[in-house]
């Protein structure tokens, strides 16, 4: 897969990475006396190579959204673009900063929330991380004031102010953690994954919330997400990297439109039809879906239903459903349109044209 | 279109910079405070604990000296000393001593760790400046209680002189930079090893000991005594305390108090090159 889309041109670009890569030594940890001590001043290493080639470049006020599936190291890129994790090759600038070598001036231009941590004190309540930040990074108290109110207005904050982060849900906190990456003003932000685990209205505040950040006040956002309805409300660009290397940089749209052709028929069986291996034995049905037409993939959904995808330009539904019917007591029988979420998991299965199937599945 | 200069560019140095620091690292310290005084009833405990044993240790040292015969120090100078060593101790397991054990290798573990490193401050620093606030917490909250109950209720004697009490003051600050580069050390010590909770305990054990609060130095076999006089945990309970009764006195309070400021630089200095050691270990090699 090419790289296309809309680059920012080189002197623009706020975020510029060039052939970033991140190779972690592993220590191997010591067994016997002293082995913690012994370990602090081991050098027996094991390497992993989390990133291996990532080049982009991003212009000021963009939205990007950065994908990819777990391992495929966004995190780690995320750790090198905010300068806490040091690269083991390629280059990284942002506003015009080499992060790892001006962490703490780097860090007044940026700012992060980790949907999986939390940088609010836990004991307190948010005010006092608040005010703890105010004085960290110096900010003018009227402005504080002035931003906090934005803030407490756009998120809804007055009831959640003043009460210990302990009894926060994650919804609340989350709106929290992400007042407390922003208080500083960053002219960067980085959310990795901040909608995990949150509850769909949950969900839509925090998006409506950085919606807003990026219209109005022109903040480069790089968003690290697994909830792709995330990237199709909030993102026009999309970075997708997998095994460390960049796989995909262009529009959203264009990837609907190179993948987005792509229907699927969905099947369910009548009760106990199939017996228990089901005559579904699944090299038998990839041979006989693939003998209809190029493409055709076949994968058995957790509920047991068979999920047909195929190119309608060349397997005729008509065709397609008629053979599903004929030879198999159907109970129930849609035809989808693929989702961004369908396009993306066959993106990250570099073309899924095997029957994908769980582990307990015959 | 033209590059602008990032917003932090700008920042004033010289005083502007002073001003910066203390109130980042007064609002580090008033945080770290707020919220373990969400714990009141820690601290009062603290204090119950230490005038519980402070009465103990006085029992037991009546005891002790009413069967004894050749003790050649006087039965109040031994009392002062060993409430002072309560009352004062850097080697209780309350809140400061707790801290840095908890924060560090938890921080590190979780993986919080990555907020404070993006902050515009030293990590150390801001550990220090969190453990300070703490460390006065506990000097209002429980030192200076217990130090007027001993006091009134004891009845142990005041410094012996204005000297006494200002070398012991400067020798609390000097014991104060040893707990905290111990503290910090054996936290990141307690990361690689998994055993935080042993570690706390087997600290206890050994100041007890070796900082001679519980028994004085002076009563302690030759060469146990030899080998604390050259350990830096004298400076914990016995250098300050040895001021304020005029065991040390003179000359000699400067000679102590100079002892105790090396032996803390030597720590901090350890301390730091552990810690970048470990940092770099994290940012270069990821944990």
């Amino acid at each position: 897969m090419s790289a296309i889309g809309e680059r920012p041109m080189e002197s623009e670009a706020i975020i510029r990475a060039e052939g970033l890569a991140k190779t972690f030594k592993v220590l191997r940890k010591k067994t016997g006396p002293l082995a913690g001590l012994r370990t602090l001043f081991s050098t027996d290493y094991r390497e992993v190579r989390a990133v291996a080639d990532v080049s982009f470049a991003v212009a000021p006020g963009e939205l990007v959204g950065y994908l990819g599936p777990n391992g495929a190291g966004k995190s780690t890129t995320i750790k090198m673009l905010t300068g806490i994790l040091v690269p083991s090759g390629g280059r990284v600038v942002v506003d015009g900063l080499a992060p790892h070598r001006e962490r703490a001036r780097n860090s007044r231009n940026i700012g992060v929330v980790f949907g999986q941590r939390s940088q609010l004190v836990y004991d307190l309540p948010p005010r006092d991380t608040f005010e703890l930040l105010r004085k960290m990074y110096t900010v003018p108290r009227a402005r504080h004031e002035a931003n906090l109110a934005r803030f407490t207005r756009l998120l809804a904050l007055d009831e959640i102010l003043d009460r210990p982060v302990r009894l926060l849900s994650l919804g609340e906190r989350m709106r929290c953690e992400l007042v407390a990456s922003l208080l500083h003003e960053p002219r960067i932000i980085y959310l990795d994954e901040p909608t995990i685990g949150l509850d769909p209205v949950a969900k839509e505040t925090m998006r409506a919330f950085i919606r807003e950040l990026n219209r109005e006040r022109g903040t480069t956002i790089l968003l690290t997400t697994h909830d792709l309805t995330d990237i199709e409300k909030l993102c026009k660009r999309v970075i997708i990297i997998d095994k460390g290397t960049v796989i995909y940089d262009g529009t959203l749209a264009e990837i609907k439109r190179r993948y987005g052709r792509r229907r699927t028929i969905t099947f369910s069986l009548l009760d106990g039809a199939g017996g228990p291996d089901g005559g579904l034995d699944p090299e038998r049905l990839a041979g006989e879906f693939a003998a209809i037409g190029d493409g055709t993939t076949v994968e058995r959904r957790e509920d047991g239903a068979l999920a047909v995808g195929f190119d309608p330009q060349r397997v005729a539904v008509p065709d397609l459903t008629r053979h599903i019917v004929t030879r198999y007591p159907v109970a129930d029988l849609t035809v989808e349109e693929a989702d961004i979420e369908a396009i993306i998991r066959e993106i990250y299965g570099a073309g899924g044209l095997e029957v994908a199937d769980g582990p307990d599945n015959p | 279109m033209a590059r602008t200069i990032p917003s932090s560019a700008g920042r004033a140095g010289g005083p502007g910079r002073l001003h910066e620091l203390a109130l980042r690292h007064s609002g580090i310290a008033v945080t770290s405070v707020k919220e373990k005084l969400i714990y009141r009833f820690d601290f009062f405990l603290s204090l119950v604990i230490t005038l519980i044993t402070m009465t103990l240790l006085s029992f037991l040292w009546r005891a002790i000296y009413r069967n004894a015969t050749a003790i050649d120090l006087p039965f109040q100078a031994l009392l002062t000393y060993i409430c002072l060593g309560q009352a004062f101790s850097f080697n209780r397991i309350a809140w400061p001593q707790r801290r840095l054990m908890f924060r560090v290798g938890g921080s590190i573990r979780s993986g919080n760790i990555v907020f404070d490193l993006l902050r515009p401050t030293d990590y150390q620093a801001m550990q220090f400046s969190e453990v300070l606030g703490l460390y006065v917490t506990e000097m209002a909250l429980i030192n200076l209680p217990a130090y007027l109950f001993a006091l009134v209720v004891f009845g142990i004697s005041p410094p012996v002189s204005p000297v006494a009490a200002a070398g012991f003051a400067l020798a609390l600050v000097g014991a104060f930079l040893l707990a905290f580069s111990l503290d910090f050390l054996l936290s990141i010590i307690a990361f690689w090893t998994f055993s935080a909770g042993g570690i706390i305990y087997g600290k206890k054990a050994l100041l007890d000991l070796l900082a001679g609060s519980i028994v004085p130095l002076t009563l302690f076999p030759d060469w146990l005594r030899a080998v604390a006089l050259v350990l830096p945990f004298q400076g914990l309970g016995y250098t300050p305390i040895a001021i304020y009764l005029g065991q040390i006195d003179g000359a000699a309070i400067w000679g102590s108090l100079l002892v105790q400021l090396v032996w803390a630089a030597a720590l901090v200095l350890l301390t730091r090159l552990v810690w970048l050691r470990a940092l770099r270990r994290l940012v270069v090699q990821g944990g």
